[in-house]
């Protein structure tokens, strides 16, 4: 986009009753010129303006389309993955297997034996 | 400490009771212990009731049974002071004149249940016990969250002996195992008491002993109790075995509600410097990390370094995962490429992730990112690193965000049930980052791999991945995390918040130091330091500078 556009050709919105002086007045009432576009500096001040407006326009599309792209991405990131209890599933299956089973023994010297350990660890 | 109860008269040779208690907050002056120890005394028995720890007198936080893993994370055992208390609470007793060193009753509800098969399988002075709704096998504590305290699940118990072992151990000793069958607190008799039953009966039946084996369950009121019903089942097993054949002995209560005392009433003077688990473990980290100098020239720092990378591997028994990416399924998040991942690890794990980038391209620099919170509360910083170029990872390690364990028990007791069973959820975590390191630089080309870390539970498997895996992971980046793991206890932090980092003998080898001191000369860049942070890594710098690296971690 070309910011330094004819001033002209650019239709910016007045205030109410402001701009009939433009071009030839067909009042005899003389009104004091409030358009921006009639003097030299004026039309400088326009562009500058209009650039701000611009710039600020930008801004405000750019934050919009950063604080669409954060709420994107936020979604994204809360949006489940998983099954549901899967993390406690997964647990459950980790530790069963892992539980120390009962010896299998049929006597009592067999018994003993296997158990002695545990006393003393404790 | 607690309160001796004896007979009127002292003759002969008297049977002993040592009454635990559970987790009853009035401790020793519950009623319902009162009443049994009034009652023993009354059939002639020798009866200490014993204050437990976190309860009564000894409620105070340092006494908090989660604080029992401060003492693990020095490398002393948690656990051992619970024994010990029953142990010497059961030597004072049997020093008692007239205490007949045959005829040893434990017993208790709950918690005191638990001390009771605890004390009674391991100490053969127990003749006799009757432990009332206080555990289960570890099979139905998971099943059925029933996984209560810390020092129900210690660290490694599992690798030696579960519940259903203790049980067994009991034989040919009288036991009676009591349960309630609509219990409102824990190990309902329905689901508990069966699969007890079925691994002792055998072993009590080794020694021609099946009728001493015995059970019984509660249904008036049937809730969490150690009422009436449940007292007079016991003074029956009490009169069966230590009282054969004498037709005086009372099977029924007999009525003492009037001999009840407060609290107040059965105080115990305590010593002004009394020592709990946060005060022990205070003690024990003032003088730890046991070596905590690091070498000096270079030659020794690599071989200090080899060294203790297998140490910090086998304390935290950190296993070595694959990591396989599945179910991807890539699509557009505004201006950004997502892929969402499961990386199935080891086998064991699924860890959901999101692969993110604003321009996807081979060999990326890439982040991987974790946080305490989950992925979800990461927002603002993964924008930041993707803006910032990085490719990245973001995802839910075991425990965290969506990987976080939800069922009727608070989440923090899986990782303690983890640690019984002989595995350290912190090693379990930085092996699934390794992993996806790993993944990342071999599927996907990628050379620079870092870790991004938010918060001190994610900070610490991060610096722990980081630490062991030399090859995959170029360093991390870590915010709010802890400087020092003696902060842990100076904070008096506990299991509830912090589950994995009270990996039992952390910090009797190593403390963040010399974690950093492994990764070296990668950089670990603490986050916004503290003064302690600055304090506890200065000596950091010299130790990169033996690599040929300036660099402190905490700037």
């Amino acid at each position: 986009m070309r910011l330094h556009s004819k001033a002209s050709k650019v239709m910016l919105p007045l205030p109410l009753g402001e701009g009939q002086g433009e071009g030839a007045s067909h009042s005899a009432v003389h009104f004091p010129h409030p358009n921006p576009f009639q003097k030299e500096d004026g039309t400088a001040q326009n562009v500058a303006r209009l650039t701000w407006l611009l710039v600020l326009s930008l801004a405000i599309w750019s934050a919009q389309v950063r604080a669409d792209d954060l709420a994107q991405l936020k979604a994204a990131l809360e949006q489940p993955l998983l099954a549901p209890a899967q993390p406690l599933k997964e647990m459950r299956a980790f530790i069963e297997p892992r539980i120390i089973k009962m010896p299998q023994v049929t006597d009592r010297a067999q018994w003993e034996f296997c158990i002695c350990p545990i006393g003393s660890k404790a | 400490m607690g309160i001796l109860y004896l007979p009127d008269r002292l003759e002969g040779l008297m049977p002993v009771a040592m009454n635990v208690n559970g987790h009853a907050p009035e401790g020793k002056a519950v009623n319902y212990k009162q009443l049994r120890s009034i009652n023993l005394a009354k059939r002639g028995m020798l009866v200490l009731n014993l204050e437990w720890f976190g309860m009564g007198q000894l409620r105070t936080p340092g006494f908090s049974h989660y604080r029992m893993n401060q003492l693990d994370l020095c490398g002393a055992s948690g656990l051992a002071p619970f024994y010990l208390a029953m142990q010497r609470g059961l030597d004072i007793a049997l020093a008692l004149a007239h205490a007949d060193s045959k005829r040893v009753v434990v017993s208790g509800l709950s918690g005191g249940g638990w001390q009771t098969v605890v004390i009674s399988s391991l100490d053969e002075r127990v003749t006799l016990a009757n432990p009332v709704a206080g555990y289960g096998s570890f099979r139905t504590n998971i099943l059925f969250d029933d996984m209560g305290d810390s020092e129900q699940a210690p660290s490694d118990m599992g690798l030696v002996a579960d519940y259903t072992h203790l049980t067994a151990l009991r034989a040919p000793r009288p036991t009676l195992l009591t349960y309630n069958a609509g219990d409102d607190c824990c190990f309902k008799s329905g689901h508990t008491l069966e699969p007890l039953l079925q691994t002792a009966r055998p072993v009590f039946a080794l020694y021609g002993a099946e009728d001493k084996l015995r059970s019984h369950v509660n249904h008036v009121p049937g809730t969490h109790n150690y009422e009436q019903e449940n007292r007079e089942k016991f003074y029956a097993f009490l009169g069966d075995f230590f009282y054969p054949g004498d037709k005086d002995f009372v099977r029924a209560e007999i009525p003492s509600e009037s001999e009840l005392k407060t609290a107040e009433e059965l105080g115990v003077p305590l010593p002004a410097d009394n020592l709990d688990f946060h005060r022990l473990a205070d003690n024990l980290a003032s003088q730890l990390p046991r070596e905590h100098a690091l070498p000096t020239d270079k030659a020794a720092a690599e071989s200090w370094q080899r060294l203790k990378r297998e140490q910090l591997l086998a304390v935290l028994k950190v296993p070595t995962y694959e990591a396989v990416s599945l179910a991807e399924k890539t699509g557009r998040s505004g201006a950004l490429q997502v892929t969402s991942r499961l990386f199935e690890i080891g086998g064991d794990w699924t860890v959901p992730a999101l692969d993110i980038t604003s321009h996807a391209e081979p060999g990326q620099k890439t982040a991987l990112v974790i946080g305490d919170a989950g992925r979800a509360a990461l927002v603002g910083q993964i924008d930041a690193l993707v803006q910032g170029g990085y490719r990245v990872v973001a995802f839910d390690p075991l425990l965290w965000g969506e990987s976080k364990v939800k069922a009727q028990d608070p989440d923090y007791l899986y990782p303690l049930f983890v640690a019984s069973i002989g595995e350290r959820p912190l090693g379990i975590q930085a092996a699934q980052l390794a992993a996806i390191a790993r993944w990342a630089r071999e599927n996907e080309s990628v050379e620079q791999v870092k870790i991004v870390a938010w918060g001190p539970r994610a900070s610490m498997a991060a610096l722990v991945a980081t630490a062991v895996e030399p090859t995959a992971i170029i360093g991390s980046e870590l915010f709010e995390s802890f400087s020092s793991l003696k902060e842990l206890i100076e904070q008096d932090k506990t299991v509830e918040s912090l589950p994995e980092l009270f990996a039992f003998g952390l910090l009797a080898e190593f403390d963040i130091r010399q974690i950093v001191a492994l990764a070296a000369p990668r950089p670990v860049i603490f986050k916004k330091p503290n003064d302690r942070a600055r304090r506890e890594l200065a000596p950091l710098e010299a130790w990169y500078g033996l690599f040929g690296v300036s660099f402190k971690p905490a700037n």
